[in-house]
């Protein structure tokens, strides 16, 4: 594996993504942030990542953006391929949020989900997990090929 | 805890979700409980680099509160030092952005208003690449008395 994969953080938590950079450049790997989705497609422009590590809810409210970042992606040629790791927080203190990556997960364009509150190990193994994948299970979305 | 006029700033860096990590933001917190002085100000702060000019800039007197690890250092232990005798610390070195010392030398190129007297503060961590948001056993046992040593060295720098 690249030792310097570069990996690009969308998330607004930034303490969270603070850690999370802090933990991949000490791995070896090349790390970016964007504090949201739109922020993230210009990065993403500048500086093709080979993993996007990425929130589900952006802002005050609470917006599902990270659910529309993943399609757009994959309706995107230049960035089809790159492997996405959502982060998402599976609990009942957000109501807004009843997504459950268990059994929606096989309809969002993402490769491997991250459970919130992140545990250092879980980052490591999916983060090393799709990089050696290399390329994203739902680069031809909307069209299903597996 | 926030005081706009302080000319004195006391700075506690690190990250509250990574362990160790932490403890410079949660000795700052508690300083800023024990001490009563309208020339400081308290903050805290998760980024190193660049962003460190835009918070110390204004400033006459400015104490970085950090977590620090080295090869044989004891955990718990508290350092204090100088730019001059400087070593990086857990914030104070960035590795994707520029460590401290850059961004001192660049902010007074750029003629901005950085203050000329400078406290480092590091206390020896264990763990910092673990998320949690407590210390360690060891850490969080010898915490009082690391506290109370900061205490004493900050009492020490804003007395002056």
């Amino acid at each position: 594996m690249n030792e310097k994969s570069k990996i690009l953080v969308i998330e607004d938590d930034t303490d969270l993504v603070a850690a999370i950079m802090k933990i991949l450049e000490n791995k070896g790997y090349s790390a970016a942030s964007a504090s949201d989705p739109d922020e993230g497609f210009e990065k993403m422009k500048q500086n093709k990542p080979d993993l996007i590590i990425l929130d589900v809810m952006f802002g005050s409210k609470g917006e599902s953006r990270g659910f529309e970042f993943a399609q757009k992606m994959r309706n995107d040629k230049q960035f089809a391929d790159i492997p996405i790791l959502m982060m998402t927080a599976i609990n009942t203190e957000k109501p807004l949020f009843n997504f459950s990556p268990e059994t929606d997960g096989e309809f969002l364009p993402v490769d491997a989900f991250l459970e919130k509150p992140v545990k250092s190990d879980d980052l490591y193994l999916k983060v090393d997990e799709l990089l050696k994948q290399k390329t994203s299970k739902w680069r031809n979305w909307p069209q299903k090929e597996e | 805890m926030m005081n706009q006029k302080a000319k004195k700033l006391v700075l506690g860096m690190g990250n509250d979700i990574l362990s160790d990590d932490g403890i410079g933001l949660m000795l700052v917190r508690d300083l800023a409980n024990r001490i009563n002085d309208q020339d400081v100000k308290f903050e805290i702060s998760c980024c190193g680099g660049l962003e460190i000019m835009e918070l110390i800039k204004g400033f006459k007197t400015v104490v970085f509160v950090d977590a620090i690890r080295t090869r044989n250092g004891s955990p718990g232990e508290v350092y204090y030092f100088r730019p001059s005798d400087f070593r990086e610390t857990s914030h104070l070195s960035n590795l994707h952005d520029i460590n401290f010392l850059t961004s001192i030398k660049l902010g007074t190129a750029l003629d901005l208003d950085l203050p000329d007297d400078l406290h480092i503060i590091a206390t020896e961590i264990i763990e910092d690449m673990e998320f949690s948001d407590e210390l360690t056993p060891p850490l969080k046992e010898k915490y009082p008395e690391i506290l109370e040593k900061v205490l004493d060295i900050v009492n020490g720098i804003i007395l002056t």
